[in-house]
């Protein structure tokens, strides 16, 4: 019976389904679970309804932790894209410097997270890195970069910059590069400047690229864990302490469960919305279908 | 033929069954964070510790699957609510509330205890240590490497500055002596010997002498039903200390608020500081990896006290063995638990473990009195001198943390002391 042709497609889609629903729908079941009862010592000690949400909602370290994800995603995602964008225009043209050149730009997306994490905190160490060998003959010897609120944000920022600028172009190469040559070359022979060109034809023929690079670094630097975690340990104080790292210390340090599924729950939605409203942008910008 | 076959593989079948039983053995299992195919002294006396046990029980094998040992406790109890912990596991003394408020452990009084002898008894140096595992009649873990914090110093550097322990028995004196050894050595503006090193860091801390501090001036951090009791004058003059080492008198370096224990715990090998409050484990780590400075110069203190004539608190912590609730194998687990803490287990800890000794009779041999070990026998005495036990019931794995961020928060200016410590009460308060 189902071997018949009419159970194909399901018997082709049901193993993806089987995949989602262990690693995905049954976890995110027991998440909620856990959110909804009061967790100690890893074990559930009774029905506290929505009390983990609103004990959550209402953690002044929570709130914090929301400002420094947002700053950080938000000037992250900024600088990535950017930076991401010129390589791949500088890189565009095949030739053989280029095709070093770009081996070398993706050496830090080739790294381990955790390995480049830690390469990096010891550059900015003060007392071991490399920081204070460039920094001392400029009469900055006392300035510790990971000891300071706004330099550890900005050696957070430098780390996922550093790292991620390499996926941005790679995903904006591929887009530049399937952009039919003729193209550019009439508008070049019609007399186009090359800001003409890159505003008229390159840039609306990048929107899908562009959409999915945004989004997919986005949700990247939302949830990352490993750069606050390995760079700055959220600190010093909770300068760079991220929701994730937030959640994950709630968790795994804490030990308070509830709440750190009912945080992750959160996150868990955020997300979602947020990729809903980056696609309604784009939608309603023109720029995707 | 046919008959001939069958008959001779039913034979064949036959002997093996019975073969196979004889030869049955029972696999223990048991998390550790040791490795016995890994190098080091703790390591090889667990080896050889399964090798003699084995051979002194054919019928029981040891099987060691080692483990993070941050996350030994959480795992132990988590395996046990999934069903499938090991039949033996090690926690750490700073996780014992894990296994206290679970029913994941064995009473090891039936099982381990009540087999020692009189004489073992009387032998034991960490009866007292019992209290800390005990509930309700019940004991839920055995002491098998216990080990605390000391004042560790540079004394090349404490000698040329005309200093001695004597100096540094009291914070203040810590406080004056850090002033007197924090040195720009090669006049390029710049510190290069820190008076006192401090990992102020929330991920791999370790205890400080703020946490230290506020033990000894509070007699502990909690009350009887494990709530947090230190947003007082003494968490607050403890933390105090910390931010004024940094602020005012500058014998901490600021990147402090960013280094974890062991990066500190590496500044100080690479003679960036002349003392720093490390675990005594660390002593011959120390020794070996000291660069720049001579690894035999460095000496062991207790830890220093609020009020002179007292010194501080020597935290009893460690590691224990406890036993998985719902082993189908109670009583050889047991067995092996019992020679892991029992007089020869000690012994082998001891040497080659170098770990301090449990029991009078080890500590009193004479292999004991061998120069390279004066950093076991000086801890042990502190501990004989000042051990101090923390309640096994609260959770206080993260308080160390809790006392780190107090520090950044009032270094930074993000909160005053109060706040800090209120917050870091609360943060305690939650984890029980």
């Amino acid at each position: 019976m189902f071997s018949s042709e009419k159970f194909t497609p399901y018997r082709l889609v049901g193993l993806a389904v089987l995949v989602e629903l262990g690693f995905v729908i049954i976890p995110l079941v027991i998440g909620f679970w856990y959110s909804v009862n009061r967790v100690q010592f890893f074990q559930i000690r009774g029905f506290t309804g929505l009390e983990n949400y609103w004990r959550v909602l209402n953690s002044p370290s929570v709130a914090n932790a929301l400002t420094v994800t947002i700053a950080f995603s938000v000037i992250s995602l900024f600088l990535t894209f950017v930076i991401g964008f010129g390589l791949a225009m500088w890189l565009e043209r095949s030739n053989r410097l280029n095709g070093v050149m770009q081996a070398v730009v993706l050496i830090p997306y080739m790294i381990a997270m955790l390995v480049g994490s830690m390469l990096l905190k010891w550059v900015f160490s003060k007392e071991s890195g490399l920081s204070d060998l460039a920094l001392a003959p400029m009469g900055m010897g006392d300035v510790s970069i990971l000891a300071n609120p706004d330099s550890a944000m900005a050696a957070l920022v430098y780390n996922a910059v550093w790292r991620d600028s390499a996926f941005a172009m790679i995903m904006l190469l591929a887009g530049l590069k399937s952009i039919p040559a003729h193209l550019q070359m009439a508008a070049r022979v019609d007399g186009a400047s090359a800001w003409y060109r890159f505003r008229r034809i390159t840039l609306p023929l990048l929107q899908v690229p562009i959409f999915i690079t945004v989004v997919r670094l986005f949700i990247h630097l939302v949830n990352t864990l490993t750069y606050p975690l390995i760079l700055t340990g959220g600190g010093p104080g909770t300068s760079t302490e991220t929701v994730v790292l937030k959640m994950y210390r709630l968790g795994f340090n804490d030990n308070v469960l509830g709440q750190a599924n009912a945080l992750a729950i959160m996150v868990f939605i955020v997300n979602i919305a947020l990729v809903a409203l980056l696609l309604r942008l784009f939608k309603k910008a023109g720029k995707i279908q | 033929m046919k008959k001939f076959l069958i008959i001779g593989g039913g034979l064949l079948a036959a002997s093996l069954m019975a073969g196979g039983a004889a030869f049955a053995k029972t696999t223990l299992t048991m998390w550790t964070f040791l490795d016995v195919n890994a190098k080091g002294g703790r390591n090889l006396a667990l080896k050889q510790m399964i090798s003699d046990f084995e051979t002194a029980n054919p019928d029981i094998k040891i099987k060691v699957e080692p483990q993070v040992w941050s996350t030994l406790a959480e795992k132990f109890v988590l395996g046990s609510n999934a069903g499938n912990a090991p039949d033996i596991g090690w926690v750490n003394s700073e996780n014992l509330g894990f296994i206290m408020n679970s029913d994941a452990a064995s009473n090891l009084k039936p099982l381990v205890l009540d087999g020692w002898s009189e004489h073992q008894k009387q032998d034991f140096l960490l009866n007292s240590s019992f209290t800390a595992v005990t509930d309700g009649g019940s004991v839920r873990a055995v002491p098998l490497l216990p080990s605390t914090w000391v004042l560790m110093y540079r004394k090349d550097l404490f000698d040329a500055a005309g200093l001695t322990a004597a100096d540094v028995a009291t914070w203040g004196g810590v406080t004056k002596a850090a002033k007197t050894l924090t040195k720009d050595t090669n006049n390029d503006g710049q510190t290069d010997v820190w008076g006192i090193g401090l990992g102020l860091s929330q991920e791999r801390f370790s205890v400080t002498p703020a946490f230290l501090a506020t033990v000894d001036g509070n007699g502990g951090i909690f009350d009887d039903s494990c709530k947090a009791k230190f947003n007082n004058e003494a968490g607050r003059s403890a933390v105090t200390m910390q931010v004024d080492w940094i602020e005012k008198d500058k014998v901490t370096p600021r990147e402090a608020l960013a280094m974890s224990s062991d990066d500190a715990i590496d500044q100080f090998a690479a003679g960036r500081y002349a003392m720093m409050i490390i675990a005594n484990s660390r002593y011959e780590q120390l020794q070996r990896t000291a660069a720049g400075w001579d690894g035999a110069k460095l000496a062991i203190a207790p830890v220093p006290g609020v009020k002179a004539g007292k010194p501080g608190p020597a935290l009893l912590v460690g590691w224990w063995a406890v036993q998985w609730s719902k082993s189908p194998n109670q009583k050889a687990a047991a067995k092996f638990i019992n020679y892991m803490s029992g007089p020869q287990g000690a012994s082998l800890w001891n040497i080659p473990g170098e770990q301090i000794p449990t029991y009078r009779s080890v500590a009193e041999r004479p292999e004991m009195s061998d120069p390279i070990r004066q950093g076991i026998r000086a801890t042990s005495e502190i501990l004989a001198s000042s051990g101090v036990l923390m309640p096994g019931k609260c959770n206080w794995g993260r308080t160390q943390a809790d006392f780190n961020l107090a520090t950044q928060q009032v270094v930074l200016g993000q909160a005053k002391i109060e706040d800090a410590l209120r917050e870091a009460e609360q943060a305690t308060n939650d984890r029980q």
